[in-house]
């Protein structure tokens, strides 16, 4: 049976030609919508964070165990990783494999760094007492860290499979998308980040 | 290569030419947005650790105005939203997120410290409430 093919007007065929461009836009798209949820998530652990922050329960407070030259270098580790996932996009523009590995792989690199970093304050601060079964304060404390630790993990898991596959298959269209929307979650775990420094690290201490 | 970006070289065709500034421009757009992004986080960092004889309250408001700055910087440098390269509606949901967080973050603390503004020191008095044992029938 032969297809009733309409004519299409000019001004149509534009904008089917505009939407085929931006090619991988829904995913993208998807992926703003699940960070902007994301962000409601980490608001409600804030919230219940800032409302515990008082109740050490007797044991050990804030400003007795937390480290904070070494939140400072967690901080500027995430905050490089993040302009380092940029150069990578930079260099995914430009269709260039050879940096767009080497400028992930320093990413990924600087993220379990970061990741490491922090296991081993938490198990300094469990040693010392603060730990989320002991308090409420440590339970708003590890609640939040811990969930932005989880979503850098995860975030690495991400970029080394998304780092091998680049090797194997070069850039693609997918992988371009791919790359895109990785960036994209690894820009905004620096953004929460930045939050979590100043509120849970940086106020006790004033 | 990646360097021939930073040095000037030739362009054979215009396209090329145009790829690299606009590379060049998208470098120099990441790098401004760390800059900031550093110096904003080290300033904080200095102004809450040095001692310096400014009132509790003004350095929490700084530190929060910085990392709000910082998260503007960081949407704009890094994520370009609101470059006008982006979708606009992209933009349009972050603003409304915002507004919903705001609601949940503020409304919460809002909740909580009304809560805690309630509790009045020592035992309720004996009368106010009912006995025990009306309680524990239903159970």
């Amino acid at each position: 049976m032969k297809k009733n093919r309409q004519k299409i007007s000019p001004e149509t065929r534009e904008v089917f030609e505009e939407a085929r461009l931006q090619e991988g836009s829904k995913e993208f798209f998807g992926l703003w919508v699940y960070i902007l949820s994301d962000s409601l998530l980490f608001a409600s652990l804030f919230a219940t964070y800032a409302v515990l922050s008082g109740n050490f329960f007797g044991g050990p407070t804030a400003v007795e165990v937390y480290n904070l030259p070494m939140a400072l270098l967690s901080t500027l580790l995430l905050l490089t990783s993040s302009f380092t996932s940029g150069l990578a996009t930079v260099a995914l523009h430009r269709k260039n494999k050879t940096y767009t590995l080497v400028w992930l792989i320093v990413t990924v690199a600087l993220g379990i760094v970061f990741v490491s970093l922090e296991i081993s304050e938490f198990y300094e601060l469990i040693h010392e007492g603060f730990a989320p079964w002991n308090s409420g304060a440590a339970s708003g404390f590890f609640g939040l860290v811990a969930t932005h630790g989880l979503h850098v993990t995860v975030g690495s898991i991400w970029m080394i499979t998304s780092i091998v596959l680049l090797a194997k298959r070069g850039i693609t269209k997918h992988m371009t998308s791919n790359l895109l929307r990785l960036s994209l979650f690894w820009h905004f775990l620096d953004i929460i980040w930045i939050f979590i420094f100043t509120i849970v690290y940086l106020i006790p201490f004033i | 290569m990646k360097f021939s970006i930073i040095r000037n070289t030739n362009f054979p065709t215009p396209a090329q030419k145009e790829d690299y500034v606009n590379d060049r421009r998208e470098i120099i757009t990441y790098t401004i947005g760390f800059v900031l992004s550093i110096f904003l986080t080290v300033l904080a960092y200095l102004l809450v650790v040095l001692d310096l004889s400014i009132s509790d309250g003004w350095v929490m408001g700084t530190i929060l105005w910085f990392a709000v700055v910082q998260l503007f910087i960081q949407i704009y440098y890094f994520l370009h939203l609101g470059s006008g390269e982006r979708p606009r509606f992209n933009l349009l949901i972050f603003v409304l997120t915002i507004i919903i967080l705001v609601i949940i973050v503020g409304g919460s603390l809002w909740i909580m410290w009304d809560l805690a503004d309630r509790m009045m020191p020592g035992p309720p008095p004996p009368d106010s409430l009912p006995p025990f044992s009306e309680m524990m029938k239903d159970m």
